[in-house]
This record gives structure tokens, C-alpha cells and sequence, in this order.
């Protein structure tokens, strides 16, 4: 789906025109920093200085949630708020890329943050040591561009779901098991969302989880972020990616809204 | 009889073994599909359907890409060469 950027939070912030506010926006420091991605056909300076204005939420900095926030963060998306209520443990180590043997029983929103702070000192992470829920998410998702999931649970990626749907933001699912992984992108109104897709929670249970398993999806959830905040490429709307790393074979299929759906249809009153 | 290949993901491999390509020979649709599944790796009917018989709400089956939710559920027919894809919902971050 080709889509339209800027969002409505960016739009805010931004009232000048496009071709004004460009100038003298992005840093000659920044401009060095960023020149390879700058280089990008349909990036270029304006699409740097929408990635410097964008405010994203990350759900989770966790497994995808590490390599989602590092990738973001040296991209030089400006305003990262991360969101997690968990303490760093010894069996998080082979998949959380952002914590060390140091960092045990740490926030991992306190560790993170310094984490990307050191990572790139130019953009501005915000750390909330917070359960998302349905009291808390729309505080929690509040100004944000876009909601991206990096949870290890159903219930909080509905009430994510939600909130994306109630304040017409996009919300980038993931979701990973062994050596596969699974990811779209749900645009509200427009698309299926995470409900439509799957009604209902799989059984909670300890997962089976190789740390490059959550490197490749956040990378991908990375890259389809950045898409979207510049406003280039096409995006993985209305299709579901499946990564096999067993097969290593890519494959995706079509995902439908469901007029019934009990989150995003009409009559749900979202 | 139609010559189908079912790919099963995620959590469904424990009971395959770790097979990623199942081939079968099914007669009529995806219900069928189930049996002969369930017949070669038991406890797989359990995994895809609830109690009512009917497909899960955390998994999900595609017949060529198309989810069978938006064609006829479990009576959604196979033809030979057929691909069906059984997805459960990944939650791990």
C-alpha cells in the first residue's frame, strides 16, 4: 500500500511548509552522520528531518525490542519512548542485545536509555518503567507517530491494537517462535488489524527464542518503521510475513479486515 | 484424491517432529486435511481446533494465501497441488 505521510502528531508540530521547515534543520554534523542513509533514493534531507521530528513508541525492548530502539535510534528517529516493566535476567541475555552481564536486575528501561543514549547522544529516548493496559496505554502512546509491538504477549498487543485504532496511528505487529517470525503492518480503517487477524491468544507459555530470530524481525519492524515515517516504499499492509529460518525461505499471505470485528469494525464504536 | 502440501509452523512441529512439509492425500477440504493430520501426528486436531470443532482463534489456516476464515472454514475444498499453510499466533518478543 502506498501511503501518506506526515501523521497527524508530526503534522502538529510541524505546521510550517514542507520546503521551508527543511532548512537548516538537519546539522552539518547530522548531515555527516546520517549521509549514507541520506544517500537513499526518497530519503534524502527531508526524509532525515522527518525522522529527526518522529516520536515512536516501542512496546517492549526486549528480544525485537533491542535491535528495533538500536536500529531507530542510530537511523536518528528523534524522540524514542521505550516502554517495558521488566528487571534484566540471565536468560534474557541471548536475545537482548542492548543489556550485558552488568546490567542484571536493572529497569531494562534505565538501561536501555543509556544504552541508546550513548548510541546516538542527538536524539531524545524517553523511559517508562510502566505495564502497558488499558488504564495506561493512551498516556503511554500519547503524541506518538506510530506504536510499534515488541511485546511477548496477546493481551498487551490488543490493548495496543486498541489504542493504535483509537488514535488512528499505525501499529507494527511482530511476533517470533524458535527460528520464525511473523509481521504486518495495520494502518486503522484501512487495513486488518491484529483482532482481525487473530481473534483470539495462543496459550501463554515460555517460548523457545534464538537471539538473530529477534534480530531479523525488529530489524525488519526497524526498516518498515523508517519506511513509513519518510514515506517511501511499499508497506507490509493487508499481508502477514512469515520468516522460516529453518527453511530460511521468506513467504507472506493475505490477511483480511473482518467486517465483525469486535476491535476496528464500525459498529465496535472505536 | 488430491496430492496437498501442508506447511506447519511455530509450536504445531513439536507434534511433527520438526517436519516443516507435510505431503497428503486428502479427499474433500480442510476438515479432512485436519483428520489425516490428525491420524499421523496425534494431538494436532487439539492444537487447531477447539471444542466445538471449530479452527482456533490463535491459529489460522491459508489455502494458497487466503485465509479459509474468508472462504468456507473448515469445509473450504482442496484441489490437488494445493498449499496450505497452518500458522499459530507467534507471541514472543
Amino acid at each position: 500500500m502506498r501511503h501518506e505521510f506526515p501523521g497527524r502528531a508530526w503534522e502538529r508540530r510541524n505546521p510550517e511548509p514542507l520546503n521551508c521547515y527543511y532548512i537548516d534543520m538537519i546539522t552539518r554534523k547530522e548531515r555527516e552522520k546520517y549521509d549514507r542513509q541520506i544517500r537513499i533514493d526518497g530519503l534524502g534531507t527531508e526524509g532525515q528531518e522527518k525522522l529527526k521530528q518522529a516520536r515512536v513508541l516501542i512496546a517492549g525492548v526486549g528480544g525485537r525490542g533491542s535491535p528495533l530502539a538500536v536500529y531507530l535510534a542510530i537511523a536518528g528517529v528523534g524522540n524514542l519512548r521505550i516502554v517495558d516493566n521488566d528487571e534484566v535476567s540471565l536468560s534474557n541475555l541471548n536475545r537482548q542485545p542492548l543489556y550485558g552481564a552488568e546490567d542484571i536486575g536493572r529497569k531494562k528501561t534505565e538501561a536501555a536509555e543509556l544504552r541508546l543514549q550513548k548510541l546516538n547522544p542527538d536524539i531524545k529516548v524517553e523511559a517508562v518503567f510502566e505495564t502497558i493496559t488499558e488504564e495506561t496505554v493512551s498516556q503511554l502512546a500519547d503524541g506518538c507517530d506510530l506504536i510499534l509491538d515488541a511485546v511477548d504477549n496477546f493481551p498487551a498487543r490488543y490493548v495496543l491494537n486498541n489504542a493504535a485504532i483509537k488514535k488512528g496511528v499505525p501499529f507494527l505487529y511482530g511476533g517470533i517462535y524458535g527460528l520464525e517470525g511473523t509481521m504486518t503492518t495495520i494502518i486503522p480503517r484501512k487495513t486488518a488489524c491484529l483482532r482481525c487477524i487473530f481473534p483470539d491468544p495462543p496459550p501463554s507459555e515460555i517460548f523457545p527464542v534464538l537471539g538473530s530470530t529477534a534480530g531479523i524481525l525488529g530489524c525488519i519492524q526497524a526498516m518498515e518503521a523508517i519506511k513509513y515515517i519518510v514515506g517511501i516504499g511499499d508497506l507490509m499492509t493487508n499481508r502477514l510475513l512469515i520468516f522460516d529460518g529453518f527453511s530460511m525461505k521468506f513467504r507472506e499471505v493475505r490477511v483480511e479486515s473482518d467486517p465483525q470485528c469486535p476491535d476496528c469494525s464500525p459498529s465496535a464504536g472505536s | 484424491m488430491n496430492s496437498i502440501v501442508v506447511r506447519i509452523s511455530g509450536s504445531l512441529r513439536k507434534l511433527t517432529r520438526g517436519k516443516t512439509e507435510i505431503e497428503l492425500t486428502v479427499a474433500g477440504n480442510i476438515a479432512d486435511c485436519v483428520i489425516k493430520l490428525e491420524e499421523q501426528f496425534p494431538g494436532m486436531r487439539e492444537k487447531i481446533c477447539d471444542e466445538e470443532g471449530e479452527i482456533r482463534g490463535a491459529v489460522n489456516i491459508y489455502v494458497n494465501g487466503d485465509n479459509v476464515r474468508s472462504l468456507q472454514g473448515l469445509a473450504t475444498t482442496l484441489k490437488a497441488e494445493d498449499e496450505v499453510d497452518i500458522l499459530p499466533a507467534f507471541a514472543a518478543a
